[in-house]
Formats: structure tokens, sequence, C-alpha cells
């Protein structure tokens, strides 16, 4: 037994003192084959417990077991050691020149017109008005005449209008998505409320204020007991959605064929707060929009029941709402489509 | 419509400032899109009314004089060069300190006036020009006031006056006078307004009636004629107060027998025509239709052919003036005429606007019939005519009338339950509140009833735009004020949902065109035979051959409405690669299709890409590729899944602005969708594109009809396995002429529903295949969704494949 105290603790000796000369993970593995693999040395140990008389067969198993747990302890934790060293050295020789051009990305990103018209049809969403749409190339049936713009009536000239080659049938290419208002009454009984964006068309030359093709929104609402106020609350919160909490508005008197009492609704000037300036031509107000009471013979035309059922009509152009709201001043650049100009909006936007 | 101040305050008295008036009036309806002040600049004390004492001569100059001139407080000397000056007149002083204009430069610059030695006189100030006064750009001499001017008086008092120019939207006939204005300033104050037609109407008119002096052959087109002759005219000019207000409100002055028709005419409203008697061949007039191909010189010197359907008053020679709209020359007033015949008639509106369309002229005269004019207004506006002729000719005098005006329209009325006005508004006002603004704006009002009473109304003549209840709802609204309406938000019940599937579909499309990398560019929907020419170039439709929806007034180029994106889309690109390295923009818009004549055209909701240029910027780490047809093909592929198109399929196709072998055809489930493709080299080129181009166009129609057939539909998701996946490559080879599509088809068909992905990710030609052969290696994901995959399973997996693929294909699978 005295011959065996000594082996163990040579076996210790140099198996402590090979580990620490360990400097890399490799050579860890390589020890722990030596020592603790299936045919390392202290496994070696551990069969020679078989062999040896019955009364010391307990001390040596002990020793041998301490030793091996010794060692394997010795051997976590250098592994520990090392890979901590190697990971610090991975850190130092990984450093970035973080001001390195991240790797582009082309984004895509949607037109303004696109924007803004979903901006006004969700600000009118969350009042209950549902987003519906007509044609561009309309029956002028349609466009004027059952919006109370009668033929020879000096009210058309308010829209300079293109014709459509036809027959019979009158068409043009609407001036205004109103004509979905006839569409939609047509269609359905009251109560309605609905927004109808779309293209329009004028024939008109173009500069910076005036397109030939432009956007319009419409809006109409038609029931029991709709009344002027509503109107009013309706287009207010519509200026505070869409132009800030602050605005001042601005409801006057103004003439439009389909509406009596009509309305312009203005805000007071973004740019220079209602003091007056070039925008606002020194009035202090700007004009967002067109509104008023669905007129009695729109109404009778699409067979409403003018005694029962009242209404509002808006329609507003979301050109202009953008040129105000972000200070542009050509409203051409819309469908020029110059990259760099769509990439400047969609930056600017939020 | 120009409405001079001071004129106005004839008919009115008002205690506010032009400025509030004005934004008055604009709130109430009648809008002021400029003000206009003449003499604001001139100090009171400063640029006064002075008399010429004495002209001096100076030693030495021959251009310039001294001018004493006579203040009532004391005399004032100075210097000027004017050559009209004369003793005795009236002219307007400027005492230095006075801010005025330069007389002799183009600017608008007040400038203070400061002592300075002409001919080593100084004066004490100067006699102005009217430009010097900013009235006007004459600077030839100086302003030579009128006798009456008050020596001393502030000149702002005697001659400055504010211009509003007021927009007449066209239900405000009623205020395009000076009078209609006035009217309604006393409704919007409350100031008393000066009616000038109630004199007219109980003052008899002193002169017999000349029977068949003017005979109207159809009443239809001119409901009233009223005529009044007067002799002894003497042409001459109008005194300076009539023809300093013309100019105030923008009409150039002639005689004095056109400027007072003109002044009426303003000041009334009423046109009117002012004839020379002894021109007219057999002294009389006849109102009839236009004869076929008729001709007309008119005062301006141009010369119409007339139609049947317009209006002309003619004497027994033939036609002599376009009734409401134009005189002509053979009887307009000359410097010779002694006696004349007013003409203040009423003309039917709807007629004067065709005619004046159809002739192409716009007259004041015209812009007041086309909108409805009061036929009651004849009388007197020839009256006062006539009247202003006898205090500008004292030798003039009325010697008989006619008033032809066989059936006056009756009186009109309408009543309604004063709840109407709370009703439409949201605010009630009190009854005596809205009986007091209608009484102002000269409506009759009488009230029945307590509970709630009923309002029987008046209508004045004036007033053919009011005729529903309604309109005198907005008649109380806008005097009291809109300010006073509250603002609420809409009670009631839900209104009916309308979902929009178009709009749904067309929203997601662009979405998904963004989210692709893209940027949505919006252009517009018109085409030109040059653009459908440009997609022409290689031999496919062009302008001739597509049929499209055609404008009849075509702006420009502009001649219908695009029948396709690609000519916008591609232009649309090729006005950016100057600036850019890469185009990659799409659309989402309607195309146009015409259908039978007279029936709305066929608006297609359609997709179209153009990739054209390098895929990115240069960049470190990265190199710029040209865009190719897989750019192009993957975008589509990642677009339509996301609108709910699957499986789609490509087929090689033919189109000729493409470039052939590099154009396919899309489809899913059979539903023809497009063509993407390779861009003809010729076709980029007739749009000075250089390089390669991709172009897509996608009807988006079926997608339109989809959503509005899967509204409501349940959707059963295959689900998602939680054991993994395994990824493995199946190598196939096979006859070079076999379309990769097909054999990834015969895989995943082969792999069944184990497969999750089938992609090809490697083409190989060479040594290590036959030839005539390719290997296409495919990366099959496959997955089980209840328990992970064996060896032995993915081996029999193998297994099928290559039985499928030998017996679909004649394909082997390389180990």
């Amino acid at each position: 037994m005295a011959k065996a105290e000594p082996t163990i603790i040579e076996l210790r000796e140099a198996a402590l003192s090979r580990l620490r000369a360990a400097t890399d993970l490799e050579t860890t593995r390589a020890w722990y084959r030596e020592y603790l693999g299936d045919h390392g040395a202290v496994t070696a140990l551990t069969r020679r417990v078989a062999s040896l008389p019955p009364e010391q067969r307990r001390a040596f198993g002990i020793a041998v077991n301490a030793l091996k747990s010794e060692l394997g302890a010795a051997l976590a934790e250098r592994q520990a050691r090392l890979e901590a060293s190697a990971l610090e050295t991975r850190i130092e020789t990984e450093a970035l020149d973080v001001t390195l051009p991240g790797r582009p990305v082309q984004r895509g990103f949607l037109h303004p017109t696109t924007r803004i018209i979903r901006e006004i049809c969700d600000i009118f969403g969350k009042m209950g008005f549902q987003t519906v749409e007509g044609p561009e190339v309309e029956y002028a049936k349609y466009n004027f005449d059952m919006l109370n713009i009668p033929a020879d009536h000096p009210a058309r000239d308010v829209w300079d209008t293109f014709h459509v080659e036809s027959g019979e049938a009158e068409i043009v290419l609407r001036t205004h998505t109103s004509p979905m208002q006839v569409r939609t009454m047509l269609a359905q009984q009251p109560p309605v409320r609905v927004v109808v964006p779309g293209r329009c068309y004028r024939y008109e030359a173009t500069d910076a204020t005036h397109l030939a093709m432009f956007l319009q929104v419409e809006g109409l609402a038609v029931d029991e007991g709709i009344t002027l106020a509503d109107l009013k609350g309706t287009l207010t919160e519509f200026a505070r959605q869409m132009f800030g909490p602050d605005r001042k508005t601005r409801f006057r008197c103004d003439f439009f064929p389909f509406v009596e009492p009509g309305v312009d609704f203005a805000i007071d000037c973004p740019q220079c707060n209602g003091k007056g300036c070039r925008l606002c031509k020194q009035s202090g107000w700007i004009e967002l929009l067109g509104a008023g009471m669905v007129h009695p013979r729109v109404l009778e035309m699409v067979g409403y029941d003018t005694s029962k059922q009242t209404g509002f009509a808006f329609g507003m152009g979301p050109e202009r709402l953008m040129l105000l709201k972000y200070g542009l001043d050509d409203i051409r650049d819309f469908y020029k489509n110059d990259i760099r100009w769509l990439r400047q909006m969609d930056r600017a936007w939020l | 419509m120009k409405v001079s101040w001071q004129w106005l305050k004839e008919y009115v008295d008002l205690d506010i400032t032009p400025r509030e008036l004005a934004r008055r009036l604009t709130m109430a309806g009648l809008e002021a899109e400029k003000i206009e002040e003449i003499g604001a600049a001139w100090d009171r004390d400063l640029v006064r009314v002075a008399r010429v004492k004495e002209v001096l001569p100076i030693g030495g100059a021959d251009r310039v004089v001294q001018v004493i001139l006579e203040l009532p407080e004391r005399d004032v000397m100075v210097v000027t060069g004017a050559t009209n000056i004369r003793a005795g007149q009236k002219i307007a002083l400027g005492l230095i300190g006075a801010r005025l204009y330069d007389g002799h430069r183009d600017d608008t610059i007040l400038r203070t006036l400061k002592p300075r030695a002409i001919m080593g006189v100084t004066g004490e100030g100067m006699v102005c020009s009217e430009k010097e006064l900013g009235i006007s750009d004459e600077h030839e001499g100086i302003l030579v006031l009128p006798d009456d001017a008050p020596i001393g008086a502030p000149l702002v008092d005697y001659l400055g006056d504010t211009i509003i120019e007021f927009e007449i939207t066209p239900n405000l006939v009623h205020d395009f006078s000076i009078v209609g204005v006035a009217r309604e300033a006393a409704a919007v104050t409350g100031a008393p307004f000066r009616d000038p037609f109630q004199r007219w109407a109980t003052e008899p008119l002193d002169a017999p009636e000349i029977p068949g002096i003017v005979t109207v052959e159809d009443t239809n087109l001119c409901p009233r004629y009223t005529a009044l002759v007067m002799e002894g005219i003497r042409i001459g000019p109008s005194p300076d107060w009539m023809q300093r207000r013309l100019l105030a409100v923008g009409v150039r002055p002639v005689n004095n027998i056109v400027d007072v028709s003109n002044y009426v005419m303003v000041e009334y409203g009423q046109p009117n025509h002012v004839f020379d008697l002894d021109r007219l061949v057999g002294r009389r007039l006849i109102v009839r239709h236009a004869r076929p191909g008729e001709m007309l010189e008119l005062i301006n010197h141009e010369t119409k052919s007339l139609t049947p359907d317009m209006a002309a008053v003619c004497d027994e020679a033939g036609v002599t003036d376009l009734g409401g709209i134009i005189g002509g020359t053979r009887s307009e007033i000359v410097e010779t005429t002694k006696n004349i015949l007013i003409e203040a008639a009423n003309w039917e509106m709807r007629n004067i606007r065709h005619t004046r369309q159809a002739l192409n002229i716009r007259t004041d005269a015209s812009a007041r019939y086309e909108r409805g004019l009061e036929p009651e207004l004849t009388m007197p506006g020839a009256r006062r005519v006539a009247e202003l002729i006898t205090q500008l000719c004292p030798e003039a005098h009325l010697v008989g009338y006619t008033d032809l005006f066989p059936n006056p329209p009756r009186p009109r009325a309408l009543t309604m339950r004063f709840s109407k006005i709370a009703a439409v508004l949201g605010t009630a006002y009190p009854l005596d509140a809205v009986c007091d603004v209608l009484k102002r704006l000269q409506f009759g009002v009488e009230i029945s009833g307590d509970a709630d009473p009923v309002l029987t109304i008046a209508i004045p003549s004036h007033r053919a735009d009011v005729s529903h209840p309604e309109d005198i709802v907005e008649e109380v609204a806008r005097i009291i004020g809109y300010e006073t309406v509250p603002a609420t938000m809409i009670a009631g019940t839900t209104p009916h949902v309308i979902r929009s599937d178009r709009w749904i579909a067309r929203e997601a499309a662009r979405d998904a065109v963004a989210s692709a990398g893209l940027i949505e560019v919006s252009t517009y929907s018109f085409t030109s035979a040059d653009a459908l020419d440009r997609l022409a170039v290689v031999g496919g439709p062009g302008a001739a051959a597509v049929p499209i929806v055609r404008l009849v007034n075509a702006m420009g180029e502009w001649e219908g409405m695009r029948p396709t994106l690609r000519a916008s889309l591609l232009a649309t690109a090729s006005d950016n690669v100057k600036f850019t390295s890469g185009v990659a923009i799409g659309e989402v818009a309607n195309v146009y299709l015409p259908r039978e004549s007279g029936e709305l055209p066929d608006e297609r909701l359609t997709l179209g890409i153009v990739l054209a240029g390098t895929d990115t910027e240069r960049s470190l780490g990265i190199a710029p590729r040209a865009y190719d047809f897989f750019d192009l093909k993957g975008i589509v592929e990642a677009i339509l899944p996301a609108l709910g198109v699957g499986s789609l399929a490509f087929v090689s196709a033919d189109d000729l602005v493409f470039q052939p072998g590099r154009v396919a055809r899309v489809s899913a489930g059979g539903q023809a969708l497009g063509v993407i493709g390779e861009v003809h080299p010729r076709v980029a080129e007739a749009f000075g594109l250089p390089g390669r181009v991709m172009l897509a166009e996608l009807d988006l129609e079926p997608i339109v009809a989809s959503v509005a057939a899967r509204r409501g539909e349940l959707r059963r998701l295959p689900g998602t396995s939680r054991y993994p996946a395994t990824e493995n490559d199946f190598s196939v080879i096979v006859d070079e002429s076999v379309a990769a599509a097909d054999v990834a088809q015969a895989l995943a068909q082969a792999v069944g529903t184990l497969g999750q992905r089938v992609q090809l990710f490697d083409i190989y030609r060479g040594d290590q295949v036959p030839a005539g052969k390719k290997s296409l290696t495919f990366a099959v994901t496959m997955q089980a969704p209840d328990r992970a995959l064996s060896e032995a399973e993915i081996a029999k997996v193998r297994d099928r494949v290559r039985q499928a693929l030998a017996k679909r294909l004649k394909a082997t699978l390389r180990s």
C-alpha cells in the first residue's frame, strides 16, 4: 500500500504541472485524453482497484476518485481561463471601424399622393366615412346635370372640361369626384357617409398652382338631422388632425351649385400664422376646400325624401393640402416623378 | 368686378373701413379678391389741393418755370417743368416731406420729397403728375383738378378712394353693380340703403310712347325691350368725376354718351346700348333671329358670321347689333351724333351664353345677362342713362319711349316653416332676427301660426337665385354670420357599410410595390400618338392601330387616355436616368380601353414596373449590377403573392415591345395577368434609355375580382410544424431543352407533401455532365408535421424523385 501512495501523488504532481503548462484548448483536450480519458493514466488507476487486496481497496478507491475529481475541476478551470483569454484576444482583434458605410438597402416607398390620400381617408374613416371610388371617365349627367349644374349655365364654366369622343351620351373626364355622390345615392338609401378619392381632370394650362390632372377627395354625409353645424364640426376635426390642434378655422359663405347653403372652409395661414404673407395674399387665411349642405335638387334627383333627409358635402385637393402642409411651391412636382424629389418628400413626410 | 368706395357711399352710409367691409362681405359670400387704396400714401398735411396764382419765368431757363400756388393760409412757390401748367388751375401740391413716386422711373417705390435747387431756385414742393401720385402711368404734364376742388383740402379727401375687387360667382348677378353691392353692404352692416329704384317706380316717365320704333319678333330671345329716344345730343368728353370713376373701376372713358352708358351698367348692373338714331336705316329696330351666314362687324372691328339661334338687333338694312353681347359699328355713336335711341333690354340667359361661347366673345354685358338678370331693371337703367345724359348735355331732351314687356313675370314667393332654419343649420336664431335680415335683403316676410310659424317670403325680382327654403336659410346664416353656427359631430345611425374592393386591392398593390424596393410613381393618365408610336418602333401596333379613349379637346400632344402604362413609365425612367445610376419604379393606376360608342370606357387597374441601370450605387463590399430579367421576375414573384395570387406561371411570349426570347407572359391559375421582359433595345432607344431596361405590365382586375370574391371566405392555412426541417440538395441532369420550371415542378410533385420549398440554386454545364445536358441543383427543404424525418425516410424520397424524374423528363439524379 505504501508503494501506491507516491504513485498517486506523483501522478497528481505531473498532471497538474502539465495542465498549468497548457496554453491552448487543444492541449487541454490532449491532456484530458492522457489522464482522464478511457485510456488515461487515472482511469488506469481505477482499473487497478480490483487487483488490490480487499482491505486496501476502499482507501485506494477514495484516493483515486479524489484525484479524478480534483483533476477534472482543474481542467474545467483551466479550460474556462483559456476560453476567456481566447475570447478576449478575438474581441481585441475584431474591432470594427464603425464609421464604415452600412451596406445599402434598396428601400422602396410610396408616392406622396398615395400617402396623403390615405391620411385624409383615415381621418374621415375614424369619423365613420367609408372610402368609395368611381369612374374617371364619366357621363356629363353625373358630373354636371344631376349635381344641379345644367347645360348652358354659367356655373359650368367654373370647370374647364375635357370632353371625350362618344356617341349620343355626353362623356367627360370627371372634373371632380362629386359624381360619385350621385352614384352612391342612386345605389343606396340613407344613411350615407362616404369619402371619394380619385383622379380628376380640368382643361387648364399647367403652372405652379394648376394641373390638368389632379386629385380630389369628396365627402358626403346624408341622414335625418344632419346640419351645417355637423359639417363645421367634421371639417374642423379634419383640419386639426391634418394641420395640428392649434389651427384656427374660418367658415364663410360661398357658392357651389350642388350645395345650399354653400361654404368656403379656410384655416389660418400655416406659413405666417394668420398675420398675412405672400402665400395667403395678405389675407391671413388659406382656403382649404369648398363645402355645403347638399342642394335639395340634388337629393330630389336621386329620389331622396327632402322633407326628411339633409346632408353635407365637401371637396378638397390633396396636392394643394400638401403644398400648404409642407410649404412646397410647385404643384407640378407631384407628377414629374423626379426620384430625387420623391425621396426628399419621403424623408420630409413625418 | 371693381367697386369704388366713394361711388358705393352714394348708396349706403358706412361707418366702417373699406377693409372691414371687404372682410364682412367676403364672409357673407361676396369675396373681395383685391383691395387697392388710391391715395393711401398721401399725407393729409403735405399733399393738398392748391390753385395756380402765377406762372413766372426763371431767368436763363426755357424749360422750367416758377409757380406761385395759393393755399388758404399762405402762398407757396415751386419750380416745375410741366408744360401744361396755367394760372387759375387747381392742382395737386406735394410739399417737402411728402411721399411720392418718381415720375421718371419705372419702379413703384415711394420716395420722400426733399428740397432741391433747379436752375438756382429751390421750391417748397412740387406740382404732381398722376404717376407721381400713383394714380396712373401718366407723367407728361401735371394733374389738373376740376374747378370745384376746394383749395387747401387734403388731396386724399378729394381724390382718394379704395377700389375693392369682388369675385362674382354665377349666383350673384344681384351683386354685379355698385347699387347691388351697396344693398349687400347695408344688409351686412345694418346701415341704411338708399334704394335708387324706388324713385323710378314712383316718378312718372314724362314722354310719349312711340309705337313701332322697336319690334321684337321672338320674346323668348328678348323678354323685355325698353328704348328711350333723345334729341339734342352734343358729343364731347364726359366730366372729370365720371371719367375718374370709370377709370377706377377699369373702364376706359370714350365720350360723354358712351361713358354714361358704361357708367349705368356699372352702377345699376343693367347693360345698355346707345344707337345713333339717324344712322339706323328706317329709324327703327327689329329684334329677330339672325339669318344663316349673316355677317356683323362688331365695335371692336372683328367680323362675325351669325347663326339663326342668335339674337340680332336689326334696322331695315339688316343686323346692326348682337343682342345683349356687343354692338356693331354701323349704328354706333360718332362725333356728329345728334339723336339717340337708348336700349336697355333683357335677353334670355342661356341663349346669351350659347352665343358668346359660339362666337368666343366675352363682354361685361354678356357676363351679366348669362347670370340671369331681372327684366325689371331695364326701365330704371334706361331712365338713369337719360338722366345722366341730360345732366351732361343740357340741350338733350327725352322725346319718347317704348317698353315691350308682354309677359312680365309674376312676383315669386315661397313658404317655409321657421324650424327649417334650425334644422339645416343646427342652431336656432330668434324669429325677429331672421325677419330683420330678410327685410334688409328686401325680402317680404309674413308670419302665420305660433308654435312653428310658417313664413311666407316674397322674393324680390333681383333674387332669381332664390327658389328653395334652403336658399333662405343661407341668406339668414350668411348675414347673421357663419361664425355663429356651432361645430358638432354627426349623431344618428351608423351608415351602411360599403367596402371598396378596388381600393383595398390597389392600396395593397401599392404597399407591395414599395415593399419590393420600388419607388412608387404617379404619372399623367393621358397619352399621345408620339408615345404610342415609340412603343411601336419595332413593328408593334402604334398610334394608328391602338384604339384609345380620345379627347374632343386635346391638350397639346395629350390626345386621349392611355391604354397602357408602358410609355408613361419608360418616359419617367428616361427622365430619371440622367440623375441616378439606377431606376426601379412602379405605378399602380388605371389604363383606359374604349368600349362601344356612348359607353364609359373600361378603366382597368394596372401595375407597371420599370427597372433600368444598376441595382445599387457603388459602395464598400457591394458591386453594382445591371438589372436583368430575373430581378424583375423576382419582384413580380414577391408582389403577386402579397395580393393573394398563388401558383404563378411564366411562359415565353411574343411582344414587339420586348427583346425576343426575353419576354414572358405571366398567369396565375390559367388567368392571364400580363407581360414581363427586357425592353427591345430599339424601343428603349426610342425613349432615350441607354442600357438594358426591364418592363412589366400586369392587369390587376383579376385581383380586384378575387379580393371581392374572397370577401368573408375562411382562410385555411397549411400550418407550421414544430419538428426540425432538413435541407437536401438534388442535382438533376436533363437535356438542355427542358425548362427549369418543368424540372422544379416534377421534383416538387415527387417530393410530395413533405416538401416545404424547392429552389433552384445552381446550373452546371461542362465536363461533369454529358454534352447537350445540364445539371440543375435544387435545395429541397423537407419537414413533416408530426415527426422528425429519419435518414431512411429521406432516402426513400430520393428514390421516389429519381424514378419520377427518369420517367417524366428522362433525367438522372447525381449522387
